[in-house]
């Protein structure tokens, strides 16, 4: 029963990684492609270390793993946070199909 | 304005002008090294007497950091019923995002509509901003590109846009946590 949700985990995991680079791939700029990278980060690398630590049961090893998770989770929204402000502050564009842009209007 | 802010805290700091428990430092130490021993995993004593100098070093250099404001507050049970009720609805949430993205992705046409809006905030303290943003940022379809102090609101890139009034914008992107980190954090 365990392992069948570790693999259900892994299973789920595994699929975001590849859609989510397929949406690196597909989506038409930096912004969203980071769309795109955070469905790779959160859907596929947590999700898999989280039937990981499912599947090697309790022990120091799960401990280890939760600590990456946690650690990805922390992480991950600054560095997406802060290519987004750099992209924006030194002028790249939003695709030319982007319906409103707040942020040029108010504060340019 | 914030680098000023950032200063302050850190005189603050350094000076130790914070009113704080004379227990702090150890209570600190004491975290952070059980942390050690867990994540070592053994109880030899040399592990241990590595553990207890880093432990303590850390523990001067930050206690600072933990035990800020007045403890009352760390310890309100209410504060911490909300943060376990608003793991759920984090997750139920990413979900969600998930989905949404997933089928973005895959959709043959790409149906998306992407733009920046504004998106306003009631929220006072420095850790509830910062939550809100991680948690917009985290979850995929929003993303928080810039935090703005002086009118109190986040500048998020939306992957559909569905409204660009304030009001829509937050009742439909922050509202989901707000509603959680404004009880937690204030």
């Amino acid at each position: 029963m365990i392992e069948i949700i570790a693999y259900i985990l892994l299973g789920i995991g595994a699929a975001c990684a590849i859609i989510g680079a397929l949406g690196i791939v597909r989506f038409p700029d930096v912004y969203n492609r980071i769309h795109a990278n955070t469905v790779v980060v959160v859907g596929g690398v947590i999700v898999t270390l989280l039937g990981a630590s499912v599947l090697e049961g309790l022990s120091s090893y799960t401990l280890k793993i939760l600590i990456i998770a946690l650690f990805l989770f922390l992480t991950n929204p600054v560095g997406s946070h802060a290519i987004a402000r750099a992209a924006h502050k030194s002028g790249v564009k939003l695709w030319r199909r982007s319906v409103v842009d707040k942020l040029e209007e108010e504060k340019p | 304005m914030q680098s000023e802010k950032l200063k302050f805290d850190f005189v603050l700091l350094s000076k130790g002008a914070i009113p704080m428990a004379k227990g702090s430092l150890f209570v600190t130490f004491v975290c952070l090294w059980l942390a050690w021993i867990a994540l070592t995993g053994s109880l030899n004593f040399q592990e241990l007497a590595v553990g207890a100098i880093v432990a303590a070093f850390v523990a001067m250099v930050s206690y600072g950091l933990l035990f800020r404001g007045k403890m009352r507050e760390k310890f309100d049970l209410k504060r911490w019923g909300y943060a376990l009720a608003y793991v759920p609805a984090y997750f139920w949430a990413e979900l969600k995002a998930h989905a949404n993205v997933i089928y973005y992705i895959l959709h043959p046409r790409m149906p998306i509509k992407p733009g920046i809006v504004r998106v306003p905030t009631k929220l006072q303290s420095d850790f509830g901003i910062t939550g809100l943003a991680n948690a917009i940022t985290m979850t995929p379809g929003t993303l928080s590109v810039e935090v703005s102090e002086e009118d109190s609101s986040l500048y998020v890139h939306w992957i559909n846009v569905k409204a660009v009034e304030p009001e829509q914008t937050s009742k439909q992107i922050a509202w989901p946590f707000e509603r959680f980190l404004r009880r937690i954090f204030g």
